[in-house]
């Protein structure tokens, strides 16, 4: 590589890497909080704990116990997570279109037939932080800025990663030299807090960017590949008797190896055609249990279900999540991902100090 | 080229690591988790005692 190829490459990655500094502050402090969040919302009792024993309450049952507290809501979703809040069904209502992600959810008891009022998920501790970290409180438009802001950080990891080997050629890997310049202390550190963290920031920041433009990926493909898989029933009116919902789970799970439902888009919404339910299946271990499968059954004839795969984009989206946040190995990955995240702010405050402190000492 | 060698090989010990405690199960998984902290274990030792010029 050329003096000059090795200077433009350093400016490039000079200016990414400022122009993410502040942005990133940010977003690893809060990163650092959501690594915890299911420990957090446990302390802070966000999401309540069903009974224990068997579910005694239908999904058709509950679903009319949700729509009895807000009857002028739609229902536009079903959630479990088993392993997290077993015995707890979180029913998605909307009282304007049928969208998921502005659908709120109401969490009912399975096992005691009861509905917690209150349930706020967005308004929680864990919930602002993750519309800081996700959207920097600007909506869609956050979200591209946050998108914007993982771009430049990978530019700037890789135009890094090239110009190390020019600039570090000569010395040993890991130097450190406290006794010369404070830039060049400054410049030692950011180098070898760089070659450290690299593998690491290069996920987090890729599986960023991937999450960042989710909700488009999500929309693009309810707009193509769903909206064809539903386009015969496109003019019917949506099911509004959902009283199948217990028939079609049970359809959806019916040969899927243990699998078991995780989430329903009832009929209408977004993610569903007016007659199907749109079913989505987890489990397994490993990677199985990491990417979804879906099922689409009808809700006029529940004994219809025709499965379907994912596309790849979906399922890299699917994936990304646990690698950017880092809550699938238990806690010592918790902990992995906290001395990272650490170590990242050290990068970037290396870098910005080695930046600064060698201005003022060109300037005197 | 050589300046890379170190670098890199963290890099992709840390990557590895992390895929494969996602895609695995039980006792790899762990190990896998321990793999893609070893370049912190690195950072912590240079830190405390850098290598001379």
């Amino acid at each position: 590589m050329n003096a000059a190829t090795t200077r433009r490459l350093l400016a490039l990655h000079r200016w990414c890497g400022l122009l993410v500094s502040a942005n990133l502050l940010v977003l690893t402090l809060s990163g650092l909080i959501l690594i915890f969040h299911d420990e957090i919302d446990d302390a802070l009792g966000v999401v309540p704990h069903a009974a224990s024993g068997p579910a005694q309450l239908s999904l058709s049952r509950a679903l009319d116990l949700a729509l009895a507290a807000k009857p002028h809501a739609k229902p536009v979703f079903l959630f479990q997570d088993q392993e997290r809040h077993p015995g707890l069904l979180f029913v998605g209502l909307s009282e304007g279109a049928r969208r998921l992600d502005s659908a709120k959810p109401v969490a009912i008891d399975l096992r005691q037939g009861r509905l917690f009022e209150g349930l706020d998920l967005d308004g929680s501790f864990t919930g602002i932080v993750l519309e800081l970290h996700a959207e920097l409180f600007a909506g869609p438009i956050g979200r591209i800025l946050v998108g914007v802001v993982a771009l430049a950080f990978l530019i700037s990891l890789i135009s890094g990663a090239i110009v190390y080997g020019p600039l570090m050629k000569k010395f040993a890997f890991g130097l450190v030299r406290r006794d010369k310049a404070r830039r060049t202390l400054f410049a030692d550190l950011h180098k070898l807090f760089g070659a450290a963290t690299l593998g690491w920031t290069f996920v987090v920041a890729g599986s960023g960017l991937l999450l960042s433009v989710g909700s488009f990926l999500l929309q693009y493909y309810s707009a193509t590949e769903l909206a064809m898989l539903g386009k015969p029933y496109a003019s019917e009116p949506v099911v509004d008797d959902l009283s199948t919902i217990d028939r079609a789970v049970q359809q959806a799970e019916r040969g899927q190896h243990g699998r078991h439902w995780s989430l329903v888009a009832l009929p209408g919404s977004d993610l569903a055609s007016p007659r199907h339910y749109t079913v989505l299946l987890q489990g397994g271990a490993g990677i199985e249990a990491r990417v979804l499968t879906m099922a689409l059954v009808d809700a006029r004839e529940p004994t219809r279900a025709e499965a379907h795969q994912l596309p790849l984009y979906l399922r890299a989206l699917l994936l990304s999540e646990p690698l950017h946040f880092g809550d699938y190995g238990g806690l010592p990955l918790k902990l992995v991902w906290t001395l990272f995240g650490l170590a990242t702010l050290g990068l970037s405050a290396s870098g910005v100090w080695a930046f600064r402190t060698g201005r003022r000492e060109s300037r005197a | 080229m050589k300046a890379y060698a170190q670098p890199l090989a963290l890099c992709l010990v840390s990557i590895i690591g992390l895929v494969l405690a996602l895609v695995l199960d039980g006792v790899v998984e762990n190990l896998a988790t321990t793999a893609s902290a070893l370049p912190l274990l690195v950072l912590a030792l240079r830190l405390r005692r850098p290598p001379q010029a």
